[in-house]
């Protein structure tokens, strides 16, 4: 094929059946979101490469697709949905109005291996909440992921709990370096036990933390003996704190009947630079990626010079459709058309105009719909049935009919 | 009970894996059946074992193709996957070496050009001492390269170095250790724990005795 018909690597059409799809998981979500509160907004495609670079590790730059102003500044397409908002709520004069916010957009990413599996371009849902730290958030923030994804009709998903302040409070009392810190806790992120110990090994760290450490790549499943071992093994008070606040809100979540989709990971520490408090992901049973990230972030407006407490979460559109399509969710229920033919066209368009005020969609002139109106005989053809018709209310009312119960 | 996909390396190993799965008692008879067979059950039908090319087990368990797999940590440097690297099999040792004709001098070399299959450690290791080096990026034989002038020196992994010597080749400069990892979907790890971690509680068993 020549090259200018091609799409370029990573990026892909949808045809109206996927597109649908798309609209109605969004759509089935969104009224979700709306009833708690979130007000949808919008930042734009692109923004300045600065504006990602000076927040602290958070971005592979690398994988952000750049773009060169004509002042020769850089600019990148949005390659985070979070970033830009915290910028927006610290940037406006009116800070009443953003409290919980919502949005649907396209995010970019340079995928810089050699196949195709993840896109370059993918829509995400997602709600942030800038509010003043408030355990009850957290609670409703993980009640509406679950709601979220009943929603839609998804089986089988988990939300997988960690606790940030966890880990970041024994690294704390360790004094490394970034670099040993940044090491430790790749190590830890892949439940790699051998190599982390080889790690530790390598720095002068007393015996107990070491031991916490190490107990970590295996703290994780059931939400309660995980709080309670955790408990036993919490070494100062701001590890204390952040077990007993991960404890309320598995508590909280137990009494509201939704114990039965929670588990706990201590050892979940991705994106740590972001991320101060409760995190969670949400997974799928026989799905291999996350469909949700979220999690709470109490320092990233301060980048922006206006320190606010927020949390929020993301939902992976394109790959939930994926797992509902793996459940088999998506039945064919595509609605028929009518068709209205006529010698008068005026007439035509008319009758067309009151079948669709009635709310039936009509293919004028076509003879590719299965349900047919012939004005000029005064016929209703459906498949190989034949109905004649008095007036145009009749007709409406007949066709109605034949059109429910299709 | 659903089946647990495991994804591991064609060859020697594989074997060595089904031989650790045989001693937890899960026998694939037909492992021994059939060697053209890519898709091979475990005779309790619980499991079930891919066989793919080495760089290929990553793949298969970051997309969630396959719950748990077994690959070298050769390979795991190269892909840089986002897979939980559980246990350290402590088999398949070998190392990572920078190789190269006797007494070749790597930092006398103005741009070190280096033949190797694996090149982003190769990239890696050398920019992490601040040296810049060319990859050429081949699929095998690599000892050759140096030996054509294709390259400088070579970056591979090395068991015995029985190979290198007799192309007269000697490692210049260890690397990294390596051995096989047993590795898992983040995904299947959390959502199929129930299953999985017995498994992995037995794997860890086997291996804290075979190593004493």
């Amino acid at each position: 094929m020549p090259f200018d018909k091609q799409l370029p690597q990573g990026v892909s059409d949808l045809y109206s059946n996927d597109y649908e799809k798309k609209e109605y998981v969004i759509g089935q979500i969104n009224q979700l979101t709306k009833l708690y509160g979130f007000k949808p907004i919008q930042t734009p495609t692109f923004e300045y490469y600065d504006l990602f670079m000076s927040m602290p590790n958070t971005l592979d730059t690398d994988q952000m697709i750049k773009l060169i102003d004509h002042d020769g500044k850089i600019l990148v397409l949005r390659p985070d949905a979070t970033i830009p908002i915290a910028r927006m709520v610290a940037s406006s004069a009116d800070k009443k109005p953003f409290e919980r916010l919502s949005y649907v957009t396209n995010i970019f990413r340079m995928q810089n291996g050699e196949s195709d599996v993840f896109s370059r371009s993918f829509t995400q849902l997602g709600v942030e909440c800038f509010k003043e730290k408030d355990a009850y958030v957290d609670v409703e923030m993980i009640v509406l992921a679950i709601e979220s994804l009943q929603a839609i009709g998804v089986e089988r998903f988990q939300i997988d709990l960690g606790q940030a302040k966890f880990f970041q409070s024994l690294l704390k009392t360790m004094n490394l370096t970034p670099a040993d810190e940044r090491l430790i806790q790749e190590k830890l992120e892949q439940k790699n036990e051998s190599e982390l110990e080889q790690v530790l090994g390598k720095y002068k760290i007393d015996k107990k933390s070491k031991n916490v450490l190490m107990r970590l790549t295996d703290l994780f499943g059931n939400p309660l003996s995980v709080v309670n071992e955790a408990k036993s093994l919490a070494l100062n008070d701001d590890m204390r704190e952040a077990i007993y606040e991960l404890e309320w809100v598995v508590q909280q979540l137990e009494e509201l009947n939704l114990a039965d989709y929670i588990s706990v990971d201590l050892g979940l520490v991705n994106n740590l630079n972001y991320y101060t408090g409760l995190m969670f992901q949400g997974y799928v049973h026989g799905f291999g990626r996350s469909i949700i990230q979220g999690g709470r972030y109490d320092r990233l407006t301060e980048e922006f010079g206006l320190p606010m407490d927020a949390i929020g979460f993301g939902v992976y559109i394109d790959q939930l459709i994926d797992v509902l399509e793996k459940q088999h969710h998506f039945l064919k229920h595509e609605t028929i058309q009518v068709g209205v033919h006529s010698e008068k066209t005026i007439e035509a368009f008319q009758v067309a105009r009151q079948l669709r005020q009635a709310g039936m969609v009509v293919n004028l002139f076509s003879y590719e719909t299965e349900l047919n109106v012939d004005l000029d005989q005064k016929l209703i053809q459906l498949r190989d049935e034949h109905t004649p018709f008095e007036s145009t209310e009749d007709l409406i009312d007949k066709v109605g009919h034949m059109y429910g119960k299709n | 009970m659903e089946k647990i996909k495991i994804a591991l390396t064609k060859g020697r190993l594989a074997e060595k894996s089904i031989q650790l799965f045989e001693t937890m008692g899960i026998r694939f008879s037909a492992f021994y059946e059939d060697s053209r067979k890519l898709i091979i059950p475990s005779d309790c039908e619980n499991f079930e074992v891919i066989l793919v090319k080495a760089l290929d087990v990553t793949t298969y368990v970051e997309n969630g193709a396959a719950d748990l797999g077994i690959a070298g940590k050769d390979t795991l440097l190269e892909t840089n996957a986002d897979v939980f690297e559980i246990v350290d099999l402590g088999f398949g040792k070998c190392r990572f070496a920078v190789a190269g004709p006797t007494h070749f001098d790597i930092n006398q070399a103005v741009k070190l050009s280096v033949a190797t299959k694996y090149p982003k450690v190769a990239s890696q290791y050398f920019s992490d001492q601040g040296k810049q080096i060319e990859t050429i990026k081949l699929n095998g034989s690599v000892e050759l390269a140096p030996l054509v002038g294709l390259s400088d020196v070579i970056v591979d992994i090395v068991e015995t170095g029985r190979t290198l010597d007799e192309n007269g080749l000697e490692i210049l400069e260890n690397m990294h250790d390596i051995s096989a990892r047993l590795v898992a979907n983040k995904a299947s790890f959390k959502t199929k724990n129930q299953a999985l971690k017995p498994l992995i509680e037995e794997v860890k068993e086997v291996i804290a005795v075979r190593q004493g």
